[in-house]
């Protein structure tokens, strides 16, 4: 085995020390020096790291998920541990910075036949990473992952052009996110659209009624009567807000 | 241009800082030292290779001798060192006039990944020779010399001791060595082994610098992992004892240096005063 190999197979090791049981399908010469790791510290390394890797990487961004993750999976460790031990962890850039190893890990445990996690986990994932990945890193002109944000977010509309003065993204969910984004637990379906207004620095969140309507007309130039009469009776309220965030 | 001069024969008790780190801030570390609050006889700069870092700590640093540190050269790759990481290394050791460069025997990437957490040689006379042509290119390529660090570990791989392949780099190399006592001692705790073990057949003349950093050692996972936390704990006692019974031996010894990003100036100044009194003779034939 070439020392390319060696260092690749230590550190997927260090994410999954359950492979250490594959060194077996190895010839001997090939697992010689893999053999010298000794399993009870590899699995100590492993438990150490992935916690870390999850503080360093992914705390920030995605806290309500993670909360759910280690509720679900009993304890920070385990979550950690299944987070980084996903085959999706490979596709990280840098620390992470698209959510492709984290938003990839969540679409692989709940692959597995035994994964009990909520019905609103994906609603609060692609919330919370719109918030803290997918918005900011456009807002700043950096690349997305857009075949991530297509299977998270396949209900999202762009819009943009027309009356808009910023684009902006139609996000219709079918939970609470807000709240849940606050406090994950039980909760009750409540589908509604959230709008975001993309800035210069980061994204503006608007929630209510009239806003992704409004969105929509504005970017097909409508003008100000057919904005009423599609809008209705909240025509003023909504218009006067988008006005003061710039929307048009 | 990088001048060996203050390092002609032993230097004293540095300190390793970020540039990018404001625990301590190193223009405060200047202020004390220049108060007479601090004894530094040099620092060792870490820049993440930014050029503009390396510029501002040379125009307030004064006639302070400065050192540089890179973490960016991944010389235990097979496939030879990235241009541009070397390119990057030297600029830097020119705007800090700098005579070496260290640089440790890890990496930070697997391919084309980024990886969390530094990955340490594996324990090989293969790899050591790998490492020992990546140190003989840089050290080519560098405005002074490239310095070889023994990297920290909690998960030795491969059949040899740190010491005897880092002794084999450096040989195969020519180049001088680091040792970081506090990433030896990690070393020896994951083997079972006495801090000082294999010191003995090290080829001592080739450290050029001793260092030293706070660590935590974490037994919550059933055996015994060395955190190398640097400036975010206290020195562990070993280190000091390793520190007293090594650095009279090692003949060309020019620099001592804590590593201590992360740390309070108050730490800092204990640090720097454990140091001293653990390197009492040095420091009075100096
Ligand atoms: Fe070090």
């Amino acid at each position: 085995m070439s020392l390319d190999e060696q260092l690749r197979w230590i550190e997927r090791l260090t994410r999954r020390p359950a492979d250490l049981a594959e060194l077996e399908d190895l010839a001997p010469e090939d697992r010689r020096v893999l053999e010298t790791i000794d399993p009870d510290r590899l699995r100590a390394v492993h438990r150490t790291q992935a916690l870390l890797t999850v503080e360093r990487w992914w705390r920030a961004r995605f806290p309500a998920v993670l909360a759910t993750l280690e509720h679900l999976y009993g304890g920070p460790a385990e979550a950690a541990s299944r987070l980084v031990s996903s085959p999706a962890f490979e596709a990280a850039q840098g620390e992470d910075e698209t959510g492709a190893a984290f938003v990839g890990a969540l679409f692989d445990l709940s692959a597995d036949p035994d994964w009990r996690g909520p019905d609103w986990i994906f609603d609060l994932l692609g919330y919370e990473y719109l918030l803290s990945t997918g918005l900011p890193r456009r807002a700043r002109h950096e690349p997305v992952d857009e075949d991530l944000e297509a299977r998270l977010l396949p209900h999202a509309r762009w819009y943009a052009g027309g009356r808009l003065r910023r684009p902006a993204l139609v996000v219709s969910f079918a939970w609470p996110v807000g709240a849940l984004a606050t406090q994950p637990h039980d909760a009750d379906p409540d589908p509604h659209d959230l709008v975001f207004l993309l800035g210069p620095q980061d994204a503006v969140e608007l929630s209510g009624d009239g806003f992704a309507d409004a969105v929509e007309l504005l970017a097909s130039g409508a003008n100000d009567d057919v904005l009423e009469e599609g809008l209705g009776p909240s025509a003023p309220t909504v218009l006067a807000h988008l006005r003061a965030e710039g929307a048009y | 241009m990088a001048d060996p001069a203050p390092f002609a024969e032993f230097a004293g008790v540095g300190l390793g800082i970020d540039v990018h780190n404001q625990h301590p801030d190193w223009r405060r570390l200047l202020e004390l030292r220049a108060a007479g609050e601090l004894p530094l006889d040099f620092l060792e700069v870490y820049t993440r290779g930014e050029l503009a870092g390396a510029r501002a700590v040379r125009a307030a640093a004064g006639d302070l001798p400065l050192l540089y540190h890179d973490d960016a050269l991944d010389p235990i790759l097979p496939g030879g060192l990235r241009a541009d990481a070397v390119a990057l290394a030297a600029a830097n050791m020119d705007a800090l006039g700098a005579p070496w460069c260290v640089c440790e025997l890890a990496t930070r990437r697997v391919g084309e990944r980024y990886l969390d957490f530094f990955l340490p040689i594996v324990l090989t006379d293969e790899a050591a020779r790998v490492a020992a042509e990546n140190f003989r290119f840089l050290d080519d390529r560098l405005p002074g010399r490239a310095v070889c660090e023994n990297p920290p570990y909690q998960l030795p791989v491969g059949p040899r001791h740190i010491l005897e392949v880092q002794a084999r780099v450096c040989e195969e190399a020519d180049v001088p060595c680091v040792l970081d006592l506090g990433h030896l001692y990690s070393f020896q705790l994951c083997r079972g082994l006495d801090p000082l073990t294999g010191i003995d057949d090290f080829p001592l003349e080739r450290i050029v610098e001793l260092h030293l950093a706070g660590a935590v050692l974490d037994a919550s996972q059933g055996v015994s992992l060395y955190r190398d936390a640097h400036g975010g704990a206290e020195l562990l006692p070993v280190l000091l004892e390793m520190l007293a019974e090594l650095a009279p031996r090692c003949p060309s010894l020019r620099a001592v240096t804590i590593e201590v990003e992360d740390a309070g100036i108050e730490r800092v100044v204990r640090q720097v005063e454990a140091t001293r009194s653990a390197l009492a003779g040095l420091l009075g034939a100096k």
